[in-house]
C-alpha cells in the first residue's frame, strides 16, 4: 500500500512539474508573439500561430494520453488528483459557452440572464451532494447506469439518458458554434470550414485518449483561461461601451493582465446595469 | 459487505449533512430570485438582488461544496470508511 502511495505521490509531482513547465512555456509564447507583433508580424499570421499552436498542443496531449484501456478511456483511470480534477471542472465552467454564450445572454437579457449563471453554478452543488460520491463508489462509467442500478429498472435509466442527451445537445451546439466562431475569427476562413477545423482538433484530441486526454487538455485550458479570461471580458466590454478598463493600453495592458481586473469588472457591471434597468444612485 | 451499527450511524450523519446542505442550497437559490424585487438595499454599491445573483450566490455554492467535502472527509476518517489513495 505504501509503495503504491509513493507511486501516486510521484505521479502527482510529475504532473505538477509538467504543468509548471507548460505555464512558463505559455507565458513565453505570449511574450514572443507580442514581440513579433511589435516587429510587424501581420495579424493574420498571429491568428494562425495561435490557432495551430493550440490545436497542436491539444493534439499532443491527446496523442500522449492515448489509451485502449476501458477505465482509462472513460474515467481517466480514476486517478486524477482532486486539484487537477478541479481545474478541469473549472475549465468546463468557463468554456466557450460561458465567455461567448453567457456574455451575450447577459448583454441581451440583463438581470434575467443571471438565471443561467445561478443554474449552472448551483447545479454543481446537486452533483456534489447527490451524484458524484456515489457514482464514484458505484464503479461504473455513466450516470444513467448509476440511476438504473440505484433505482432499479429502465425507467430511471431512461430518464437519465434523456436528460443527458438534452443537456449535451444544447451544450454542444453552443460549444461547436463557439469553436467555429473562434476559428473563423483567428484564421479568417469560412465559418463552415472553421467549424470542421475546430472539430478536427477536438477529434484528434479526444478520440485517442478519451476522458484521460479530455481531462489533461482541460487542465491546460484552465491555465490559459485563468491567464486570459479577464482580458477577453475587458476587451468585450470596451467594444460594447466604449469605456476603457484601467490598464488596457498597449504593452502595459499585458503586464497588468492579472491586476487590471477592477476596471474590467466595473465596466462589465456598467453594461449589465445599462441593460437591466436596475440602477444605483451612484450609477453612470 | 455486511453493514454494522457503525456504518448505519455513519450513513445517518452523512444523510443529515446532505439534507442540511441541500436545504441551504434551496433556500439561497429560491429566495434570491423570488424576493428580488423587494430587496432594495445595496451591497458594495450594487442592488442586493443583483449582487447575489451575479456573485454572492456563487460564492455561497462554493462554500457549501467546500463544507461538504471537508465534513465528509472528517466523517470518513472518523468512521474508518475512507478510501486509501490507491487501491
Amino acid at each position: 500500500m505504501s509503495a503504491l502511495g509513493g507511486a501516486n505521490r510521484a505521479f502527482y509531482d510529475q504532473l505538477k512539474r509538467y504543468y509548471r513547465w507548460y505555464t512558463w512555456g505559455l507565458l513565453l509564447f505570449v511574450a514572443m508573439l507580442w514581440a513579433l507583433e511589435r516587429f510587424g508580424l501581420p495579424r493574420i499570421w498571429i491568428g494562425y500561430t495561435f490557432m495551430f499552436t493550440t490545436i497542436g498542443l491539444y493534439a499532443g496531449i491527446g496523442i500522449m494520453s492515448r489509451t485502449a484501456d476501458v477505465a482509462e478511456y472513460y474515467v481517466a483511470g480514476r486517478r486524477v488528483p482532486a486539484f487537477f480534477n478541479g481545474m478541469a471542472t473549472a475549465a468546463d465552467w468557463m468554456s466557450a459557452a460561458t465567455f461567448i454564450g453567457m456574455a451575450g445572454t447577459l448583454y441581451l437579457q440583463g438581470f434575467d440572464g443571471l438565471a443561467y449563471v445561478l443554474g449552472w453554478t448551483g447545479g454543481y452543488c446537486l452533483v456534489a451532494f447527490m451524484i458524484a460520491p456515489y457514482l464514484r463508489k458505484f464503479g461504473q462509467f455513466t450516470i444513467p447506469d448509476f440511476l438504473g442500478a440505484r433505482f432499479g429498472g429502465n425507467l430511471a435509466r431512461g430518464i437519465g439518458i434523456m436528460a443527458a442527451i438534452i443537456c449535451s445537445f444544447v451544450y454542444v451546439v453552443a460549444q461547436i458554434y463557439g469553436v467555429g466562431l473562434i476559428t473563423t475569427r483567428f484564421t479568417s476562413v469560412d465559418f463552415g470550414y472553421g467549424v470542421f477545423l475546430g472539430l478536427a482538433g477536438i477529434l484528434v484530441c479526444s478520440f485517442l485518449g478519451g476522458m484521460r486526454a479530455v481531462t489533461w487538455t482541460q487542465v491546460a485550458q484552465c491555465i490559459i483561461l485563468q491567464l486570459r479570461l479577464r482580458d477577453g471580458a475587458a476587451g468585450a466590454t470596451r467594444a460594447a461601451t466604449g469605456e476603457r478598463p484601467q490598464g488596457d493600453r498597449g504593452p502595459r495592458h499585458l503586464r497588468e493582465a492579472g491586476r487590471g481586473g477592477a476596471g474590467a469588472d466595473r465596466c462589465a457591471a456598467a453594461v449589465i446595469r445599462r441593460w437591466s434597468g436596475c440602477r444605483t444612485q451612484g450609477g453612470r | 459487505m455486511q453493514l454494522s451499527e457503525r456504518h448505519r450511524i455513519y450513513w445517518n450523519r452523512n444523510r443529515g449533512l446532505t439534507i442540511a446542505l441541500l436545504l441551504a442550497w434551496f433556500g439561497v437559490t429560491f429566495s434570491v430570485p423570488f424576493f428580488a424585487r423587494s430587496m432594495t438595499f445595496t451591497v458594495f454599491g450594487w442592488p442586493f438582488s443583483f449582487y447575489m445573483a451575479a456573485q454572492g450566490c456563487l460564492v455561497i455554492y462554493l462554500l457549501l461544496i467546500l463544507l461538504y467535502a471537508n465534513r465528509l472527509r472528517k466523517l470518513d476518517l472518523e468512521y474508518g470508511v475512507d478510501e486509501p489513495e490507491d487501491e
